[in-house]
């Protein structure tokens, strides 16, 4: 339906100097799927998302839509965004704010390259303002509008062109969180019952977890990794994939090749065992991660087992999320509420082999994560303006 | 089903007349950037041949001739003095007001508003005249106080003076500069003042250390724009100056044109009228210098809060009060009563009940029956000159600031084409390039640019024969209004959500119709107030006609001008007052069309 065959763009940043915005970025998209480009600001995820609509121009690669080339750097080929067979729903939803909301959604039916005959414009207008419920407000200025009516608005606006792909840039960013979770589900719902191929770009892990088929986290220009939301966050394949998707503890360590099955990290607290994956590095320095949904509590030490001592306790309201140390290392813990700790509290805690995973990469590389406090608090807090 | 690059680029070439608009867009922005390039190649053309020896070879004779002349060295000094002085004088006013109208708690802003907006509107020229009934040393009325009550033997003041150019006219540039430096200040977010007090500093070290260096560069940037302004301005510098043969480059070049004796010299005002232009680039240079660094400093916040830092006392507020009443009685008030008092009187006399007695309309028939054919110029003017101004300033602006819609490009043996580009990064230097152009025309002051359309007038006639009708004027004004218009619409048109644009692109709508359609209506109220205030403006212009009016294309400015000057100031004074009935209404409409508009 929709692919992107190595596409490479540079910008010139205010210093002169060149930022890699698409390093070498591939994928396809398949019918009526909805892929989520997931990464933090500045990762490329929107420049994907704007060459994609043709808002940008990559420096070369190629882009089809459809089976039709929209875009090839090595024979000049460059459709105008108008004229591909795209739909598109902005951040700051970008609707003209001299029209009302009639307006808004006709003005392209009418106007555009995709113009249709005024009976079907209407018939089309009348359509989308039922699905998304905005026949009370169809003759209202859309600056009267609140957030999230303005939002279902744009994604009319978007639909009624009945366009091939709907292409959305952080739709949701601009709505208070409660509104957030809930548009979450129904655009995921409006979108799966029109069966429409969507590209979907965020920088909230929760939104791409819960909206996505399949899901690319973007680092420095680059695709990291590519899949369903549960193969990426139980089968990340990199340090970063780990890390921005859900909450993870590391212990830095070295890996022994141990068996086809298993293999062993020797880490400050004595030894632990993980199951291999595909990318499981063979050898060398490693970072071994676990979440903290994982970690499991028993009685006595054993294989597999931390002894530390519970340092501090949030409430999450469903469960409790503890902070341990041990002499080495400290991490955190999520325990189910009924489970009460006390705080100074001796325990043992067992990381299943299933649940660790090791990568690649020195502790340096960990101690530096710019992002880290966008994993903390879930990606709500990210101001969305500064991605690229 | 794959598309092959021929076939891509056959499609590019039947695009062509799909978008017919943004073809219109583009031949307005060719148009404009032909005007505003007309008054110079006209000038480089006539200054460098020598008329007197019809020698078609290039010559730098006008360039010796006026550099050796013994005008020259006074005329700069002069020159100089005049923009300097003007620029100070009118930071005196314009700063503090601002000042007030942004930062301060100040009661009734709206009308400090009104005075400041009448004051923009009201024509220098009326102002001059009225203070040379006051203090012109043969009968000026404070003179004739001052002999006859006070028993002096000579005249204490002298109108015809560079002093009083520079104070009057400081004055009356304080108005629009007020007008320029004022969103500046609104900029620059209170958040800033309040940090600062909030960390425990003093609200005069605030204002010091932070708001001044912040606020200094659109300071700075007003002060270049309006010493252009100063250099350019033909009110004050003929009125107040010709008489005492106290010249500037102003009223050096129309003595060149307009000499009382022997024939125009044509090549020579040329050559004066380029040295002007390479001298204001240099001025025009730090004004686009500390634009560019001025809107850097300003912090877009999005809530426009109009939060006073600036607590005023009871005394503080009176005192402010008091400084703005004397500017608008200094400014207009006196000037404007001056004209009452003289249109009434054959000849300057005290205001005695017997005077009064004898005030009479007769003036006034004299200067209706000459009015219908100024008042059908002037409609002409007022509303040609600013349609045609903010509608090419519009397409500029947005070739400008936005993409150029690009046609279908050869390059290299492939047949290519280039995006229209939405805020791309290809494509920015043609745009900035034309930005640039556009903002450099502010160096080719009024008196000059009007020079440069006499001679291309006169280039041609025989082809075009526009120079012996109102729309030579037209044009000339047009194009010096441009640029201003430019500046306006342009920053309007930045502040548009470049999304807002995008979405069309993505729904299918071609940029003609994305302009007509979506940009325009978006920015209405500000093309709305362009339009307006260039009317007000054309209604008061008298550099650019009285350099190119005949006696058959005359408008009211030039019309008083010339009655002052051939010496009946009755008549002069009467028509001036009608021009400020008709001033007075138009500001009117103004308040009640564009009054609303945030400035």
């Amino acid at each position: 339906m929709i692919t992107g065959a190595r596409l490479h763009r540079t910008y010139a940043a205010d210093d002169g100097s060149r930022i890699r915005a698409l390093d070498d970025v591939s994928f396809a998209v398949s019918e009526r799927e909805f892929y989520v480009l997931l990464g933090p600001s500045g990762s490329g995820k929107t420049t994907t998302l704007r060459a994609i609509a043709g808002l940008d121009q990559p420096d070369s690669g190629r882009i089809t839509i459809n089976g039709k080339v929209v875009f090839a750097s090595e024979n000049g080929i460059r459709i105008p965004p108008e004229e591909r067979p795209i739909a598109m729903v902005f951040q700051s939803y970008a609707l003209w704010p001299h029209m009302d909301v009639h307006d808004n959604i006709a003005f392209p039916l009418r106007r555009g390259i995709r113009r249709v005959p005024q009976e079907e414009a209407a018939r089309r207008v009348g359509r989308v303002v039922e699905l998304l419920r905005l026949k009370r407000e169809l003759h209202r200025p859309v600056s009267t509008l609140s957030g999230g009516q303005q939002q279902r608005v744009a994604l009319a606006r978007a639909l009624a062109l009945e366009p091939a792909v709907l292409l959305m840039d952080e739709p949701l960013s601009n709505l208070d969180a409660r509104l957030r979770a809930r548009l979450r589900v129904e655009l995921k719902e409006i979108t799966r019952s029109i069966g429409i191929t969507t590209v979907y770009v965020t920088h909230d892990q929760t939104e791409a977890m819960v909206m996505g088929d399949r899901i690319a986290v973007m680092e420095h220009g680059r695709i990291l990794q590519e899949g369903a939301p549960w193969t990426l966050y139980h089968q990340p394949a990199e340090l970063f994939v780990a890390k921005f998707l859900g909450e993870m503890n590391f212990i830095s360590g070295k890996i022994e090749p141990g068996n086809d099955q298993y293999a062993r990290v020797v880490t400050p607290v004595g030894p632990l065992n993980l199951v291999r994956s595909p990318t499981t590095p063979k050898e060398g320095s490693v970072v071994l991660g676990f979440r903290p949904e994982d970690a499991m509590l028993v009685q006595a030490p054993g294989e597999n087992v931390i002894c530390a001592r519970v340092t501090a306790r949030h409430y999450l309201g469903d469960a409790f999320l503890y902070q341990a140390c041990s002499d080495e290392i400290a991490f955190e813990i999520r325990r189910p509420k009924a489970e009460q700790l006390a705080l100074g509290k001796e325990i043992f805690v067992h990381l299943p082999p299933r649940a660790c995973m090791a990568f690649r990469g020195g502790a340096d590389k960990s101690a530096e994560e710019p992002f880290d406090e966008t994993v903390r608090s879930g990606g709500s807090s990210e101001n969305p303006r500064t991605s690229s | 089903m794959s598309v092959s690059g021929g076939a891509v680029s056959w499609s590019a070439l039947a695009r062509l007349p799909r978008d017919p608009i943004a073809l219109v867009i583009r031949a307005l922005v060719a148009v404009a950037v032909f005007l505003l390039a007309v008054p110079i190649f006209a000038l480089l053309s006539s200054s460098l041949s020598d008329v007197q020896s019809n020698d078609s070879g290039l010559t730098l004779a006008n360039f010796q001739a006026v550099l050796a002349h013994p005008l020259f060295a006074p005329v700069a000094w002069n020159t100089l003095m005049l923009g300097a002085g003007t620029v100070a004088v009118m930071l005196v006013f314009a700063v503090p007001f601002a000042w007030l109208f942004t930062r301060s708690d100040l009661p009734r802003k709206d009308l400090l508003l009104a005075l400041i907006t009448v004051n923009v509107a009201i024509p220098s020229f009326l102002v001059a005249i009225g203070y040379i009934f006051l203090f012109n040393p043969s009968n000026g009325l404070a003179n004739q106080v001052a002999r006859d009550v006070f028993g002096l033997t000579t005249s204490p003041f002298n109108i015809y003076s560079l002093g009083w150019m520079i104070v009057l006219q400081g004055a009356a540039l304080a108005a629009p500069a007020f007008f320029m430096i004022v969103p500046c200040l609104q900029a620059i977010d209170v958040a800033l003042e309040e940090a600062a007090a909030a960390s425990g500093v003093r609200r005069r070290m605030t204002t010091l250390r932070i708001v001044l260096p912040l606020a200094a560069p659109a300071i700075l940037a007003a002060g270049a724009y309006y010493f252009i302004i100063a250099i350019e301005m033909f009110d004050y510098a003929s009125m107040l100056g010709m008489p005492a043969r106290i010249f500037v480059a102003s009223t050096w070049l129309y003595q060149m044109i307009n000499a009382g004796t022997g024939l125009p010299r044509y090549g020579e005002a040329a050559a004066l009228g380029l040295l002007v232009a390479a001298g204001s680039l240099l001025v025009s240079l730090v004004y686009l210098w500390s634009i560019g660094k001025a809107a850097r400093y300003a912090v877009v916040t999005g809530k426009r809060q109009r939060q006073q830092t600036l607590r005023l006392n009871a005394g503080a507020k009176i005192t402010a009060w008091a400084f703005i009443f004397a500017y608008a009685l200094f400014s207009f008030v006196l000037p404007v009563l001056m004209l009452l008092w003289a249109s009434g009187q054959p000849f300057m006399q005290l205001p005695t009940p017997l005077a009064l007695s004898r005030w009479s309309l007769e003036a006034y028939h004299e200067a209706f029956a000459q009015l219908p054919p100024l008042l059908y110029n002037n409609l002409i003017v007022m509303l040609a000159v600013p349609t045609i101004s903010v509608a090419l300033a519009a397409c500029v602006a947005w070739a400008g600031a936005r993409p150029l819609p690009t046609l279908p490009r050869k390059r290299g043996r492939e047949n290519r084409f280039t995006l229209p580009r939405l805020r791309g990064r290809v494509g920015r230097g043609q745009r900035r390039g034309l930005d640039l152009f556009v903002m450099m025309a502010i160096a080719v002051p009024s008196i000059v640019s009007a020079l440069g359309f006499l001679y291309f007038g006169l280039a041609i006639y025989r082809a075009i024969p526009i120079y012996t009708t109102v729309w030579l004027i037209v044009l000339a004004m047009s194009t010096r209004y441009l640029t201003w218009a430019n500046r306006t619409i342009s920053s309007n048109l930045l502040q548009v959500h470049p999304e807002i644009e995008e979405a069309c692109a993505t729904s299918g709508v071609r940029p003609g119709p994305t302009f007509v359609c979506v940009l325009l209506p978006t920015i209405g109220r500000a093309l709305l107030y362009s339009w307006f205030w260039l009317a007000l403006l054309s209604l008061r212009e008298l550099t650019i006609p009285i350099m190119l009016a005949r006696p058959d294309t005359a408008v009211l400015a030039t019309a008083i001008w010339s009655l002052n000057s051939a010496g009946n100031p009755d008549v002069a004074a009467a028509m001036s007052m009608i021009l400020v009935c008709i001033t007075v209404v138009m500001v009117f409409l103004f308040h009640k069309v564009a009054g609303q508009r945030e400035i």
